[in-house]
């Protein structure tokens, strides 16, 4: 069983949108240990130890923090968010929504489901760079997290 | 009772119907003084009469009886009595001198008529100038009280003694008894016209003196007149057909046989024609006139009738006229008229509808509590809608059901209140409704999508651009950066314009919720947050104090924000940028101006200003997407003010907004 530890879960469908998360995450060495998945499903199959992560490590992973994009294919990231806080393994995983709309009900929804923070992606660079360096500031070093189950991978 | 500090002019009696004909009414009572005023003079004639010897005065008719002293006095007591009766509301002293004259007149009636009938020795009506009395007795001229006029002045007390009182309801028997006086004074004048010698040579029980008559007649005129709103002469001033044609009429029923009477005499005296004759052109013009009376009075009665019958059918008309179904029906609930259109709405036919209650229209389910708003209605009867904020629905003949929208209004008739109800089949409206409904959540959907989907590629070119600018920036030369440059700022650009249409189309669809707003406090709220995102310039900023208004607090911050954003953009290359707000106030408005002392516009364009993508002013120099004011017009005009703006190139601008003061 390896031991390294999971610091981000990007949930990003956008190539583009991940490419850029992940190279600004980079930039400022907060990309260490984090994995990417390209939908919701696979997402749940992640932390929850299912599908094409059956069996390779002990289930649930929890991250440190949990970036979710709302618009995903399969299984959108508000029914990911949902799962996440109601399982009580896994509710107390920080979960930060990363996504482009500023639409007022998705704004609710997800904080009436327990998301612990709502970004929306700027669409000019350096209010994107600002964002992530921000994000990855505040929940990879300053924020203290919740003693977790398994962080390891 | 009005009050009397307030109201002298019209007692609270004389309102009565709300027909009434009050100057006719005030006329009366005007005239019942009047006639009391007549009564008086005639008694102080009477007196100094007695007092003076002048025999003129007792007697004015040779041969005639003279009038007795305590009847001249009991006239001036009536008199006094029946003005303080006339303002007892003023004082309750007035009715105490009223009740006690009248008492007074009581006793000395029944005193006299005991003494006639009980055949006494002693007897009131010579108490006072006895001397001169006995004298005229002596002289075969005797005055005394008869019977007659004994009992009139009984009967006028009583009258008086009652309409002394409160109770209104009483004072038709003092009318009637006024009735019995009248006809007794004109009985006795009467008989002096026709020289019917028991009115005019001493008879101890019918006999009158010509001025005594006439007083009582003024007498019973006075006490009818006292209060025209009540009892019997309540009819004849309602101001309804009826009393006006009584005016005309009674003077002429008492006027007319007297005249017939004396014509038939005076032809009798001057031995014209014998009495048969006489009697039977009397006869005659008596059926003549009967008949003639008849007939305008059946003439009157027709023409209300056929009136009545015109009324009916424009009623009628007015119903069948009306666009939507007019159902109306009685307090018990059961349909009494509709017209056409309900046929068509329902599905019944006319016959089948008359008769039916209403509530076989109501869904079966609803109609338990359409009984208990009809009971609720008929106590409290307006008009208005019903069921103001409830979807209401009728049912048809067939079972069907539709919403409806119904209004309500009462109408009184002679048999009663009747409720007429308007009902309009608002199917139509509530599709075109739904259809709006779906429209806008259709309208939301899209601009959902649009947001989300439309921003991701530009955060890609412009992302990706950053890149090649961070990473491959020593290949690049000064051109290539130019290029790539451009690219990320038009991307840019893209993303402003699609938020503001985003914005732009959120505010036509969505409600506004009115708050009261801290209009300096806002400013403030606004200036602090753009000075936040944008690099801080010196600005001068004079704020007046501003009002307080009624508006939807996000989109007039939003209004603010763009207007102080605007200022700011175009007033920050002055050497000393200036902003100054303030506000005055219209008729129906607070008017709010900001003013800056930027580059201004040309004037020409003024109309262009508040217009979807209209940019007066170069993108290089001032960037926008000029979306910002349009945005401005459309939250103002949502909120029912106007925007306008006015300006000097190269001296500034003043844009104004006007908000509807509550």
């Amino acid at each position: 069983m390896n031991v390294t530890p999971v610091n981000v879960l990007l949930v990003e469908d956008n190539k583009s949108d991940a490419e850029l998360t992940i190279r600004e995450l980079k930039k400022h060495n907060l990309s260490n240990h984090l994995v990417h998945v390209k939908d919701g499903e696979e997402a749940l199959h992640f932390i929850f130890g299912k599908g094409k992560y059956e069996g390779i490590r002990d289930a649930p992973f929890t991250p440190k923090v949990v970036l979710l994009d709302i618009q995903l294919p399969k299984v959108n990231g508000i029914e990911v968010l949902q799962q996440l806080k109601q399982d009580p393994r896994t509710k107390n995983i920080p979960v930060v929504i990363l996504t482009s709309s500023r639409e007022d009900p998705d704004i609710q929804k997800c904080y009436d489901l327990g998301a612990n923070s709502y970004i929306v992606k700027p669409v000019n660079f350096e209010g994107f760079s600002q964002a992530i360096k921000n994000l990855g500031f505040y929940w990879l070093l300053l924020n203290e997290s919740p003693k977790l189950g398994n962080s390891h991978l | 009772m009005e009050s009397t500090s307030t109201n002298l002019l019209i007692p609270g009696d004389l309102k009565n119907d709300v027909n009434a004909d009050l100057s006719l009414r005030l006329r009366l009572r005007k005239w019942a003084f009047f006639f009391s005023c007549v009564v008086l003079l005639i008694s102080l004639l009477a007196i100094a009469g007695w007092q003076l010897n002048l025999e003129s005065l007792r007697r004015p008719v040779q041969g005639t009886v003279a009038i007795n002293p305590l009847t001249a006095i009991l006239f001036l007591l009536f008199s006094i009595a029946f003005t303080a009766m006339l303002n007892k509301e003023k004082s309750r002293n007035y009715t105490a001198v009223s009740v006690s004259i009248a008492s007074l007149i009581i006793v000395s009636g029944v005193l006299r008529l005991v003494s006639i009938f009980g055949n006494w020795n002693w007897s009131v009506d010579q108490s006072f100038y006895s001397a001169e009395l006995s004298d005229a007795e002596q002289a075969g001229f005797p005055a005394m009280m008869t019977a007659s006029i004994a009992l009139c002045f009984l009967l006028t007390g009583l009258s008086l003694l009652i309409f002394n009182l409160k109770n209104e309801r009483l004072y038709k028997v003092s009318q009637l008894l006024a009735v019995f006086i009248l006809f007794t004074g004109l009985f006795a004048l009467t008989g002096y016209l026709y020289r019917v010698p028991e009115i005019y040579r001493l008879n101890p029980f019918l006999s009158m003196a010509i001025h005594s008559s006439v007083s009582f007649i003024f007498i019973a005129l006075a006490l009818l007149c006292a209060h025209p709103a009540t009892g019997l002469m309540k009819e004849f001033t309602n101001g309804y057909s009826g009393s006006v044609l009584a005016q005309k009429l009674v003077p002429a029923a008492i006027g007319l046989p007297i005249i017939l009477g004396f014509l038939r005499l005076f032809g009798h005296w001057r031995q014209w024609f014998s009495t048969e004759f006489g009697v039977i052109i009397l006869v005659m013009s008596i059926i003549l006139i009967i008949l003639g009376l008849t007939w305008y009075i059946t003439v009157l009665l027709n023409k209300r009738d056929k009136t009545k019958q015109l009324i009916e059918k424009k009623f009628e008309l007015l119903l069948q006229s009306a666009p939507d179904a007019m159902i109306i029906s009685n307090t018990k609930g059961i349909i009494e008229l509709i017209n056409n259109q309900t046929e068509k709405l329902f599905g019944y036919t006319k016959e089948e509808m008359i008769g039916m209650p209403v509530e076989s229209l109501v869904p079966k389910d609803s109609r338990k509590k359409h009984v208990h708003h009809r009971h609720a209605y008929h106590a409290d009867p307006k008009i208005r809608s019903m069921g103001a904020g409830l979807e209401l629905f009728a049912v048809r003949k067939d079972g069907t059901q539709f919403p409806v929208e119904i209004s309500l209004s009462p109408i009184i008739t002679e048999q009663g209140q009747i409720v007429s109800s308007s009902i309009r089949d608002i199917t139509d409206r509530k599709d075109l409704q739904d259809q709006l409904r779906k429209s806008n959540e259709e309208m939301s959907a899209f601009t959902y999508s649009v947001s989300h989907d439309l921003r991701a590629p530009l955060r890609s070119v412009i992302g990706f651009t950053s890149i090649l600018e961070e990473d491959y920036g020593n290949k690049l030369d000064e051109e290539a950066k130019r290029i790539t440059a451009t690219i990320k700022n038009s991307a840019v650009r893209m993303g402003h314009l699609i938020d503001d249409l985003l914005a732009f189309s959120r505010m036509g669809r969505q409600q506004l919720v009115k708050t009261e707003i801290d209009t300096n406090k806002m400013l403030e709220d606004c200036i602090n947050e753009i000075v936040q995102q944008q690099k801080p310039i010196a600005i001068s900023w004079k704020i007046d104090d501003l009002p307080q208004v009624l508006a939807d607090h996000t989109t007039l911050k939003q209004v603010w924000i763009n207007l102080l954003s605007n200022a700011i953009k175009y007033s920050s290359p002055r050497p000393s940028p200036e902003v100054v707000i303030g506000s005055y106030s219209e008729e129906n408005n607070y008017v709010f101006f900001i003013r800056d002392n930027g580059v201004g516009f040309d004037s020409a364009y003024t109309h262009k200003l508040f217009k979807v993508f209209q940019r007066l002013h170069d993108a290089d120099e001032f960037e926008g997407t000029g979306v910002g004011l349009a945005l401005v017009d459309k939250i103002i005009s949502r909120h029912g003010g106007r925007v306008w703006a006015e300006s000097k190139l190269n001296e500034g601008a003043c844009f104004y907004f006007s908000l509807p003061r509550n």
